[in-house]
């Protein structure tokens, strides 16, 4: 059978690219959008409008609605700073952490469809309001407890919320000043410049910071310094803060934790931290039997839901549960939202139930790679797990998960460089690996532009640096060792991918006894907050791959670590065995 | 919401006659392409992540790319509606040659959802959407030499990805032409 060559290829591709939709179809399918959208906005018009209203109504939507809007707006402040790049991000967000007292509106997800939230802060305590929703909330950090109020119903509800870090702090601003300490060793935030743009109807200088963790933007008056809006996105939530007023006089028996005088009082308890993969899937069990006709949502995001509050209390309304029960399936669902909301894995996860049924055991209907794990868990629709590698799920990761791409390079006050990592080692027809080492460099001391590398072998020669298309110069310190004179110039201006081409004998892996293929030394050039390696057979190499003697390529490591940087990430094998 | 709603509309005048021809490409189905185009626009529609997206064409080009390979695996074609597209300068417009030419394009296609990530969305626009290496690295982020690492990966994996298709598929592969 013949090969199947590039020429092939490239003859099917042009014929692709020049298929075009004849003008009158894709006005059809354009109009047919402009309907849709129309009708779609009707919808969530309509919608919103009826949340609240439902809400107020009902007891046990309310007891729904209400734990889950304290817990998913719980954290949203927490990023709010960041180290300062330069004078004027510190300026922006100083009056953030000087302030006693502040007052802002927050707004999760759809900012024209989602309701407003606004937070009065003093000290370790926050009086929380929602618009139209009678009741308030009075959340104590030191105490971890939360109070919420129904004047109307005359029922106080303490809640005590487990999972908290353990070390208690006397004030919820000073959780801000304690994160930016954490956060500016951090090899992975790194802030960018936005220019100015009219926000909120008057001008106003914008910052852009990243941490893996989360993305925050903040708009400044470019006169006072004060934060107009902040948006941060923290895993899949989507916040936005505004309306700020800093050091506000209040009345401190606004934070009152005792109830008023002839106030039914209950008490519960909400784990933050605790929600596993099985109270997420029973979530899903009860949301498709309960709630989806047999059906997943078509969205699991903590907005969804509570855009999904009415149609909770309907069902609610028909089931034939008791009291207790309704309270009980309440207090699950709770668990489910838990599990996405402080989600504990590695990166983002990934839902994809939406039209899914229960029972459908080909389906996958949710990923995710869990702490430290180098293969996801899949859910599928008949729940149940599978540990699946990265390269066979359901769909491709997009891109910025399987490449993060750093928005420049910065200082700080370490004195190591650090980066992410991604290696090419080729394997040659003369028994030589020929690795390409692509580093997208993040962080660097303040004092030197002498960059010092470590290959993982003595016996490797480094070839030649890059950086964008400048050859680097560099002088070998001692074997595998050498130091790399930067252009930092080039590096502010945002060419931070350097490539090291450097040598190795295949004689110097070891074979390894169980496996029969070559260990690789994982270790990074540089420390490193992420590193992968891919294997590559040059063509009429002594070598294939066990696994898949026909394929050319294969990744047999691939991590990232949230935390410090470092270059040791352990063994691993190529995978490879001679040719018959 | 009017704003969002008239970014979205504006959006739509100005990048939906390229997502919709890009989704017929990738499905080789123009019904297909109206469903998943307005499959698309609803779900821009109820996300702010185009409105936080620093690259709005890139962002939505990402999701119409993601839909048209779903689609691709959940469900095998079973006809070519190709009417009414202004496409292929060919001799032979016989259905039998109509048959063969889709065929060849399904085998590329589906090789090409077995990209992944960044190199597929790279090469699609390389190929597809015949852009050039400097506008896709300028689309992407990244720097044209990187482009062109990628896409000449892409290349050759996809060679293996069809080639092992056709030895494990007696009479799928068309072969040469």
């Amino acid at each position: 059978m013949p090969e199947f060559d590039e020429k092939e290829i490239l003859r099917r591709l042009e014929h692709i690219s020049r298929i075009e939709p004849a003008p009158e179809v894709t006005g059809r399918a354009l109009e047919r959008v402009r309907n849709s959208l129309s009708t779609e906005q009707e919808k969530q018009e309509r919608s919103r409008a009826n949340i609240w209203r439902t809400i107020m109504k009902s007891s046990i939507a309310k007891l729904a609605a209400a734990a889950v809007i304290i817990i998913a707006f719980m954290f949203g402040m927490y990023f709010l700073s960041g180290p300062g790049a330069g004078v004027a991000f510190a300026d922006v967000i100083r009056p953030i952490l000087n302030a006693q007292t502040a007052v802002l509106d927050i707004i999760v997800g759809d900012e024209d469809t989602s309701p407003v939230i606004t937070d009065m802060v003093m000290g370790s305590r926050i009086r929380r309001t929602l618009a139209n929703f009678d009741a308030v909330s009075i959340i104590d950090l030191e105490t971890a407890r939360i109070l919420t109020l129904e004047p109307k119903e005359k029922n106080a509800t303490y809640i005590d919320l487990k999972g908290l870090p353990e070390r208690k702090t006397a004030n919820y601003l000073e959780i801000l000043r304690n994160l930016i300490n954490q956060l500016q060793d951090s090899p992975h935030f790194v802030v960018e410049e936005l220019g100015e743009q009219e926000i909120e109807g008057q001008r106003a200088i914008g910052f852009r910071a990243k941490h893996p963790k989360a993305e925050l933007t903040i708009w400044a008056d470019p006169e006072t310094a004060l934060p107009i809006r902040i948006e941060s996105q923290e895993g899949q939530l989507f916040i936005i803060c505004k309306n700020f007023k800093f050091d506000v006089e209040m009345d401190p028996n606004l934070f009152s934790m005792d109830p008023p005088e002839g106030y039914t009082i209950r008490e519960a308890e909400l784990d933050l931290f605790g929600a596993t993969e099985e109270d997420f899937i029973e979530g899903l069990r009860i949301w498709a039997e309960m709630l989806g006709e047999g059906r997943f949502p078509d969205d699991i995001s903590v907005e969804h839901y509570v855009k999904q509050v009415p149609l909770i209390e309907e069902k609610f309304d028909q089931s034939e549960l008791s009291d207790d029960e309704k309270v009980e399936v309440g207090l699950k669902l709770n668990r489910y939202l838990l599990f996405t909301r402080f989600f504990k894995g590695e990166g983002k996860w990934y839902y994809a139930g939406k039209g899914a049924k229960l029972g459908d055991a080909d389906t996958a209907i949710f990923w995710y790679r869990p702490k430290d794990s180098q293969t996801f868990r899949v859910i599928y629709g008949d729940l149940s797990v599978r540990d699946v590698a990265a390269e066979d799920l359901p769909e491709p990761l997009p891109a910025e998960e399987e490449a993060q791409k750093t928005i420049g390079y910065q200082q700080w006050s370490k004195s190591e460089f650090v980066g992410s990592q991604e290696d090419e080692w080729h394997i040659t027809a003369s028994n030589e690996i020929v690795v390409d080492s692509h580093i997208e460099l993040r962080k660097g001391p303040q004092d030197t532009a002498l960059m010092p590398i470590v290959l993982p072998y003595e016996g490797g020669q480094l070839q030649s640096v890059t950086l964008g298309a400048e050859l680097l110069q560099y002088r070998q310190i001692q074997p595998g060792r050498y130091e790399i004179e930067l252009p930092l110039d080039k590096l502010f201006a945002g060419q931070t991918t350097m490539e090291c081409v450097w040598r190795l004998p295949l004689e110097m892996l070891k074979r390894s006894a169980p496996y029969g293929d070559d260990r690789v030394k994982l270790q990074s050039l540089i420390p490193v907050t992420s590193y992968k390696l891919t294997v590559i057979l040059e063509p009429d190499c002594n070598f294939v791959f066990s696994l898949d003697p026909s394929s050319r390529q294969w990744v047999p490591f691939f991590a990232n670590t949230a935390g410090s940087a470092k270059t040791d990430w352990g063994v691993c094998g190529t995978g490879t065995q001679p040719r018959d | 919401m009017e704003k969002h709603s008239q970014k979205l509309l504006e959006f739509l005048e100005r990048s939906g006659p390229p997502l919709y021809a890009l989704l017929t490409r990738l499905t080789l189905r123009q019904d297909v392409a109206e469903d998943l185009m307005q499959e698309l626009f609803i779900r821009l529609s109820n996300s702010r992540a185009l409105d936080n997206a620093q690259n709005h064409d890139a962002y939505a080009r990402r999701c119409a790319i993601n839909l048209a390979f779903d689609w691709r695996q959940r469900s095998r074609q079973d006809a070519l509606p190709l009417d009414g597209i202004r496409e292929l300068a060919s001799n032979d417009n016989s259905p039998l040659a109509k048959l063969i030419q889709k065929e060849e394009l399904e085998e590329v296609l589906d090789a090409i959802g077995k990209l992944t990530g960044l190199s597929r969305e790279a090469f699609i626009m390389r190929y597809i959407e015949q852009y050039s290496n400097e506008e896709i690295a300028r689309q992407v982020g990244r720097e044209p030499h990187q482009v062109r690492a990628l896409c000449s990966r892409a290349m050759a994996q996809l060679r293996s990805i069809v080639n092992a298709n056709k030895s494990s598929s007696t009479g799928k592969g068309m072969g040469n032409a």
